[in-house]
C-alpha cells in the first residue's frame, strides 16, 4: 500500500508521547510506510466545532491540504483529530459551495480529496491480524484486557469503519492477533467524559469510574484504549476518581499500539510504560510469568490426553483382534449396532443405551 | 403559561433543517436521547426537553441553558434515536449560535474553548501548559488539577516552553475570519 | 357510428376546476359525436337514467363518460350501458378528475383545455372498440387455507360449517400457530390453550376439513375458481397413519435439538411432538439433529416405538389439489431483537429475554413449569423490568411501524408476574405510549397500574449492562425529566411483530403483493381489507398486518364471508379484456410464455403441424406484458388494441 500521511495531533507530542512513539515503532515493525504531515497545525478538536462550524472545518481542511503534499490517505491516532479531519474531508468533498467557503479562509486552497482513516483501520487494512500474529514474540495470553473504544472509534458508523456502533470489533481483532486475553464486555463505547473533565470534573469522574468498574466486572485487569483523552481520563485521573468516590482502583491503561508492540517484542522502556500514572509494569511482568506456567500446564494436559487416547486405541485394537479371531474373520464389514459405547462416547449418550 | 408561536417554530425548524440536516418535528419524545446521555445529571434541561422546546420555538431559553454548554458531543443520542434525528448535531449548532450571538452562558465550557483556541491561534499547536494556566485564571479555578502539575512535569508530559509552529499565522487568520463571519451572520438573522 | 359523450360535474370535484359544460359543448363538434351533455352526478340515478335514455332514444352505438377514475365507476357505467342494451365494452371512461381537476386546481382555463383533450382521446379510442363477450368458467368450490393458526382455523371452520370443503396446509407439525404458545390472553386472562385447543380439535374432526400438517405450498398455478396447487408433504420420517402420539420416542431419544415451540428457552429431542395438545399429535424427526441421519448411529426410536411407525426412508411427497379460492393466513414471527440491539446486550446477557420466551416461562406446561426464575442463577426475581417498543416504532432498526399488541401483552405479563412471584415483586414497564384500543383494554391497563401495582415509566431504555449480579436498566423518566437506572433481575423485551419467515416468496408464488416488511397487501386499506388484487386469493390474520387475536378472528370470519361470496355461484364470468395471438404472424419464439405471470399462453399445435402461441382465454388477466414483449407485435389486447391506442396518441398529438 502507498505511504500514509501521519497526523500526530497536539496531544501526541507531549502529554501522550507514549502513544506517538509506540505507534511509530509498531508501524515500522509492520513495514507500514508513513510520513508526518508537513507543518501540520491543531485541528481544533472539540473547542473549534463547539464554537463555530466553519472555523472547525477550515482548521481541519488546512491539514488536509498539507497532508495532500505527501499522500491522499491520512490517518490520525487521536480519534478526535480523526473525526475532525474526516468530517471536513467529507463535507468539503460533497459540497463544492462549502469547499469554496472554506477556501476563502485558507491562505492557499484545499483542492484534493484526501481519505481519512483511524489507527485501528490502518492496522487492520494496511497490515492485518495475520502479519501481527506472525511477529508475536511475547506471550500475552494471561494479560486480561478489555478494549475501550470510547465515543469516537465506534460511532458514527460512516466515520469509524465499524459495522456495529455499539459493539465495534477492530481493536478486539488486533488485540487477539497480538495474543492478549480479550474479554467481551458491554461498555465499549460509553463516554469517559472527554474534554469536559477540566471545566466540569463531576462528569468525567463519574463516567470514568463506571468504565473502570465495568472493566473489572468483565474479568479484565487492564483497559486498552486508542485515544489520548480517554487515556488521560482513565489513567492520569484515576487517582482523582479514587479521591472522588473513595475507591481504590489501580487499573493500568495501555494504548493499543503499546500492547501490540509489547507482543512483538519491544521493551516496556521502548513502549514508554514509565510515562503512565498507574504503572502497568508489575501487571505485565506477572502476566508474562503466568503465561509460562499456563503453557506448561497446557502441554501437560495435552500429553496426558494423548497418552490416554493411545491406551484406548490399543484396547480397541486388541478387542477387535480377539473378535476377529473368534469369528474367523467374518465379523469385519458388517454394521455393528451400537450396543457398547466406548469410554469417550459415554459422556454424551443418554438413557436408552 | 406558554403561548405557542407557530411562526417562530416553523422558522426554527427550517434553520435547523438547513444547517444540521435534521428535522426536529420528527421527535416523538421517547426520551432515548436523555436515557443515553452520559452528562445529563449535570444538565438543567434534559435533551428531550430541549428537543421539545425547539419544536415549539422556545429557542432563547435553550440557548442560555447549562445543557447546551455541558454537552460533551459523545454522539450517543444521535446513534440511538429511533427517529434517526441528529440530536448531538442540534446541540452543537446551539453552542455555535450562542457563541456567535455573544450570549451570556453558564458553566465554564465557553471559557475553556476560548482559552484553547486563543492558545492555538498563538502557537499553531496547543501548548498545553500555557493553555491550562490561562484557563485556570480565566475560570477562576486557580487550583484546578494542581495536584497533577508536578507529576506531569516529572513524566515529561508537559512542554514548558512553547514554540510557534510554522503555519501559526494562517491559523490565526482562519480563526479571526471565521469568527467575524459567524458574528456577522447572527447579527443579520 | 353514433357516439354519445357525457361530461360529469361530480358536484364541484370536477366542475370547481373544469368547465364541464364548455367541454361538453366542444365535444359535440367531434366527428361521429351525435350527443353531448354535462351531468351533475353521472353515477347517481338521474345521471345513469340520462345515459340510458340517450342510448335508447338516439340509437347510440358508443358511449364515453368523462368523470372520475375507472377504478371508481367503470364497472358501474358498464353495467349501466349494458342494461340499456349496449355491449358494455363499447364504453370508454375518461378520467378528468384524478387526472385533471384534482391536480390543476390553480388554472381553470388550462384544466378545461386538458379535460377536452382527454375526452377527445377517449372518443378516438372508443371509435375502434368492438363488442366483447365474457366467458363463463366452472368454479371449484374447494378452499385452500394456508396456515393453521387461529385465523386460518377460524376461516376454515366458518367455511366448513357453510358446507364447503376446506384444506388447511400448515408447515409445522401441528396447527395452533403462535396462539398455542401463549400462556394467557388479554384482557380476560383466559388460558390461551384452553380456548384454542377446542377449536383445533373441531377443525381436526370436522367432516369438511382436511388438515395437511408438516406441509408447504410448492407451486400454485391457475386462476380464480380453478387453482391447481402442488402441496409438499414433508418427510417426517414417521408414518403418521401408525403413530399414536405416545411420546415414548421423545423420552428415549438421546439427541438434543433446539425447541422452537418453547422459543429457545429449552431443548427438545431430535424426534419430537411440539406440545401435548398438538393437533395432529404425531412425531417428526428433525434430521439435522438426529444421530441416525448425521452419523449413522442410534435408531433407538425405531426400537421403542410400540406402533412401528418410524420410517427413515420417507421422502417428501408432492400432492396436487384443485381449489376455487385460496386464503392466506400465515401469521407472524417475533422480531429477532438480539440481532439488532447490541445496546441491550445483543442476546449475550442471560437474564434478558423476549416477550415470547417469557410467555413460555409463565406457562405451566412450559419449560419451567410456570415458575418464573432468572436464567443466570435460577432464583426468583425480585425486580422485573419490561421494555416496550423493541423492534417497533424504531427507524434505526428498519421497523417504523407499531406492532399493535405489545402494550397489551406487556401489561398482561406484568400482571402475571405479580401473581406468579408475589405482589411485593417490583415490576416496571418502560413505555413511550400505551396503545389500548380494544374492548376492555384501557380498563385492563388501569388494573395493572392500580390493582397490581405495576410501575409504568414513560421513557425508552437506552442501555442494559451487568453489574454486581444485576442487569442495570438505564432509561429515562421523561415526565420527571430524569435519567433513571433500575437494577433488575430479569428484563423482558416486548419484541415486535414481523412477517412469517418465507412470506415474500409465498407471495411471489401466489402472485400477490407485499409491502417492504413482508406483510401482504390488501386490495384497499380501508374498504377491502381481506381481498388481494389477485382474484381468488384472500388474506386473514396477522400476515396482512400486526393485530391481536380478537381482530384476527373477526377478520378471519370476514374473509370466510368474502370467499362464500365468490363461491356462491357455480360459474364465474371472466373478463373479456384478454390477449389474443395473431397466429399467422407468430414466430414461435415463446417470449410470451416466459414473461406471463399467470401462465396464460400455451404452445398450440395447429393442423398444419406448426406450433404457435395461444392464450388461454380463462387464465389471461389482461395485464398486457406479452403484448409489449412480442417482438413481432402479433399479440393484441382486446379492449386495448394497439390500433386504438395509436389513434388516441395521434388524436392528442396531431389535432
Amino acid at each position: 500500500m502507498s505511504t500514509l500521511a501521519y497526523y500526530p495531533g497536539c496531544s501526541l507530542r507531549h502529554s501522550a508521547a507514549e502513544f506517538d512513539v509506540s505507534t511509530r515503532l509498531v508501524l515500522e515493525a509492520l513495514s507500514v510506510e508513513y510520513a508526518e504531515v508537513p507543518d501540520w497545525t491543531c485541528c481544533g478538536s472539540s473547542p473549534a466545532h463547539m464554537t463555530d462550524h466553519l472555523l472547525a472545518q477550515a482548521l481541519a481542511a488546512r491539514n488536509l491540504r498539507q497532508a495532500a503534499l505527501v499522500s491522499d490517505r491520512l490517518f490520525a491516532p487521536c480519534p478526535s483529530c480523526h473525526q475532525r479531519e474526516k468530517n471536513a474531508a467529507l463535507e468539503v468533498r460533497d459540497d463544492p459551495a462549502f469547499r469554496a467557503e472554506v477556501n476563502e479562509l485558507l491562505d492557499t486552497p484545499y483542492d484534493s480529496d484526501v481519505s481519512v482513516l483511524t489507527l485501528p483501520e490502518v492496522l487492520l487494512q494496511d497490515s492485518g491480524p495475520e502479519k501481527i500474529r506472525e511477529r508475536v514474540q511475547a506471550d500475552l495470553c494471561q494479560l486480561r484486557v478489555v478494549p475501550y473504544y470510547g465515543c469516537l472509534l465506534g460511532r458514527p458508523k460512516v466515520f469509524s469503519g465499524e459495522a456495529n456502533d455499539e459493539q465495534p470489533v477492530i481493536m478486539d481483532i488486533l488485540l487477539e492477533a497480538a495474543g492478549a486475553d480479550v474479554r467481551p464486555w458491554n461498555y465499549k463505547t460509553e463516554c469517559c467524559g472527554a474534554s469536559i473533565g477540566i471545566p466540569k470534573a463531576d462528569i468525567q469522574r463519574r463516567l470514568s469510574r463506571k468504565i473502570l468498574k465495568q472493566a473489572l466486572e468483565a474479568g479484565a485487569e487492564a483497559v486498552v484504549v486508542c485515544c489520548p483523552l480517554c487515556h488521560q481520563n482513565l489513567d492520569m485521573r484515576q487517582r482523582q476518581v479514587n479521591a472522588a468516590f473513595g475507591t481504590e482502583y489501580a487499573v493500568p491503561v495501555f494504548y493499543l499500539t503499546q500492547v501490540i508492540g509489547l507482543a512483538m517484542g519491544f521493551t516496556p522502556q521502548q513502549m514508554m510504560l514509565h510515562k503512565h500514572f498507574v504503572d502497568p509494569q508489575p501487571l505485565l511482568a506477572r502476566a508474562l510469568e503466568d503465561a509460562v506456567v499456563f503453557r506448561a500446564e497446557e502441554a501437560r494436559i495435552a500429553a496426558e490426553k494423548e497418552a490416554r487416547r493411545k491406551v484406548v486405541e490399543a484396547a480397541r485394537a486388541e478387542k477387535a483382534a480377539r473378535r476377529a479371531a473368534k469369528k474367523g474373520g467374518s465379523a469385519k464389514g458388517q454394521v455393528q449396532p451400537q450396543d457398547e459405547p466406548g469410554p469417550d462416547e459415554q459422556e454424551d449418550s443418554e438413557a436408552g443405551e | 403559561m406558554i403561548r405557542y408561536d407557530a411562526e417562530a417554530a416553523a422558522q426554527l425548524r427550517d434553520s435547523i433543517l438547513q444547517r444540521v440536516k435534521t428535522d426536529v418535528t420528527a421527535c416523538y419524545q421517547c426520551g432515548n436521547c436523555t436515557a443515553s446521555c452520559p452528562a445529563v445529571f449535570t444538565f438543567d434541561l434534559t435533551p428531550n426537553q430541549v428537543m421539545r422546546m425547539l419544536q415549539v420555538g422556545l429557542v432563547d431559553e435553550v440557548l442560555r441553558s447549562k445543557s447546551v454548554q455541558l454537552c460533551v458531543q459523545c454522539m450517543t443520542c444521535t446513534a440511538r434515536c429511533p427517529r434517526e434525528i441528529d440530536v448531538a448535531g442540534v446541540f452543537e449548532d446551539l453552542k455555535t449560535v450562542a457563541f456567535a450571538r455573544r450570549l451570556d452562558v453558564p458553566e465554564d465550557a465557553r471559557v475553556f474553548n476560548k482559552a484553547f483556541l486563543d492558545n492555538v491561534a498563538r502557537f499553531g499547536r496547543l501548548s498545553e501548559a500555557f493553555f491550562l494556566l490561562r484557563y485556570n485564571l480565566a475560570s477562576r479555578h486557580l487550583l484546578n488539577d494542581v495536584e497533577l502539575g508536578l507529576p506531569m512535569v516529572g513524566k515529561g508530559k508537559v512542554q514548558v516552553i512553547p514554540k510557534k509552529a510554522a503555519g501559526t499565522g494562517e491559523v490565526a487568520r482562519i480563526y479571526r475570519k471565521a469568527l467575524d463571519k459567524a458574528r456577522a451572520r447572527e447579527r443579520v438573522s | 357510428m353514433r357516439i354519445g359523450v357525457f361530461i360529469c360535474h361530480c358536484g364541484t370535484n370536477i366542475a370547481g376546476t373544469v368547465d364541464s359544460r364548455a367541454v361538453a359543448e366542444r365535444a359535440a363538434e367531434l366527428k361521429d359525436v351525435v350527443h353531448s351533455e354535462d351531468l351533475i352526478y353521472t353515477c347517481a340515478e338521474p345521471g345513469q337514467a340520462a345515459i340510458q335514455r340517450a342510448i335508447k332514444e338516439l340509437g347510440l352505438t358508443r358511449v364515453v363518460v368523462a368523470a372520475c377514475s375507472p377504478h371508481m365507476h367503470e364497472v358501474t357505467f358498464r353495467r349501466c350501458v349494458e342494461d340499456a342494451g349496449l355491449n358494455p365494452w363499447l364504453f370508454e371512461m375518461a378520467n378528468i378528475r384524478e387526472h385533471c381537476s384534482w391536480i390543476h386546481a390553480d388554472d381553470m382555463q388550462k384544466a378545461t383545455d386538458k379535460a377536452y383533450e382527454i375526452v377527445k382521446m377517449a372518443v378516438a379510442k372508443v371509435r375502434m372498440a368492438e363488442p366483447l363477450f365474457s366467458e363463463e368458467v366452472d368454479v371449484n368450490k374447494d378452499v385452500l387455507v394456508i396456515g393453521g393458526g387461529v385465523a386460518g382455523i377460524q376461516t376454515a371452520l366458518d367455511l366448513a360449517d357453510a358446507g364447503l370443503r376446506v384444506t388447511i396446509v400448515e408447515r409445522q407439525s401441528t396447527i395452533g400457530g403462535i396462539m398455542a404458545q401463549l400462556d394467557k390472553t388479554f384482557p380476560t386472562i383466559d388460558c390461551s390453550a384452553c380456548i384454542l385447543t377446542p377449536r383445533m380439535v373441531d377443525a381436526a374432526h370436522h367432516e369438511n376439513i382436511t388438515i395437511m400438517a408438516y406441509s408447504e405450498i410448492d407451486r400454485v398455478a391457475g386462476y380464480v375458481g380453478n387453482f391447481k396447487v402442488d402441496i409438499r408433504r414433508k418427510a417426517a420420517m414417521v408414518d403418521w397413519t401408525k403413530c399414536i402420539g405416545c411420546e415414548l420416542c421423545m423420552q428415549r431419544c438421546p439427541s438434543r435439538a433446539p425447541d422452537v415451540f418453547n422459543s429457545g428457552l429449552a431443548e427438545t429431542k431430535a424426534i419430537y411432538i411440539p406440545f401435548p395438545q398438538a393437533v395432529p399429535k404425531r412425531a417428526v424427526i428433525q434430521t439435522d439433529y438426529c444421530r441416525w441421519f448425521q452419523q449413522g448411529k442410534c435408531r433407538v426410536c425405531e426400537r421403542v416405538c410400540p406402533a412401528g411407525a418410524i420410517d427413515y426412508e420417507q421422502k417428501d411427497e408432492i400432492v396436487q389439489r384443485d381449489f376455487g379460492a385460496v386464503v392466506v393466513a400465515t401469521g407472524l414471527d417475533v422480531f429477532p431483537w438480539e440481532d439488532h440491539y447490541p445496546q441491550y446486550g445483543g442476546g449475550e446477557i442471560p437474564d434478558v429475554i423476549s416477550g415470547l420466551q417469557y410467555e413460555r416461562m409463565l406457562n405451566a406446561s412450559g419449560p419451567t413449569g410456570g415458575h418464573v426464575h432468572r436464567l443466570s442463577n435460577h432464583e426468583e426475581p425480585k425486580t422485573v423490568v419490561f421494555i416496550q417498543c423493541v423492534g417497533s416504532r424504531d427507524e434505526s432498526v428498519g421497523r417504523p411501524y407499531c406492532s399493535s399488541v405489545c402494550c397489551m401483552y406487556t401489561a398482561k405479563q406484568a400482571i402475571l408476574t405479580k401473581s406468579h412471584c408475589g405482589m411485593d415483586t417490583e415490576v416496571y414497564v418502560f413505555y413511550i405510549d400505551i396503545r389500548a384500543t380494544g374492548k376492555g383494554y384501557e380498563e385492563f391497563v388501569k388494573r395493572a397500574q392500580t390493582e397490581f401495582g405495576v410501575k409504568y415509566v414513560r421513557g425508552r431504555v437506552s442501555k442494559l449492562y451487568e453489574e454486581e449480579g444485576k442487569v442495570i436498566v438505564r432509561g429515562v423518566d421523561t415526565l420527571l425529566g430524569n435519567q433513571v437506572e433500575v437494577p433488575a433481575d430479569l428484563v423482558v423485551m416486548a419484541s415486535g411483530i414481523v412477517c412469517a419467515e418465507g412470506a415474500p416468496s409465498l407471495a411471489q408464488s401466489l402472485n400477490i403483493s407485499y409491502d417492504e416488511f413482508g406483510f401482504f397487501k390488501e386490495s384497499h386499506p380501508k374498504l377491502r381489507p381481506v381481498e388481494t388484487n389477485t382474484a381468488g386469493v384472500f388474506l386473514a390474520g396477522a400476515c396482512q398486518s400486526p393485530k391481536d387475536i380478537p381482530t384476527s378472528v373477526a377478520q378471519a370470519s370476514g374473509t370466510a364471508a368474502k370467499v362464500l361470496v365468490l363461491l356462491a355461484k357455480d360459474k364465474l364470468k371472466t373478463s373479456p379484456q384478454i390477449a389474443t395471438v395473431d397466429q399467422s404472424r407468430c414466430v414461435s419464439c415463446w417470449k410470451c410464455i416466459d414473461v406471463c405471470p399467470f401462465s396464460a399462453p400455451e404452445k398450440q399445435e395447429l393442423r398444419d403441424g406448426s406450433v404457435k402461441s395461444h392464450v388461454i382465454e380463462t387464465v389471461c388477466q389482461g395485464c398486457g406484458i406479452c403484448v409489449a414483449t412480442c417482438p413481432v407485435n402479433c399479440i393484441s389486447l382486446k379492449g386495448f388494441t394497439t390500433d386504438s391506442l395509436i389513434d388516441q396518441i395521434e388524436e392528442a398529438l396531431l389535432t
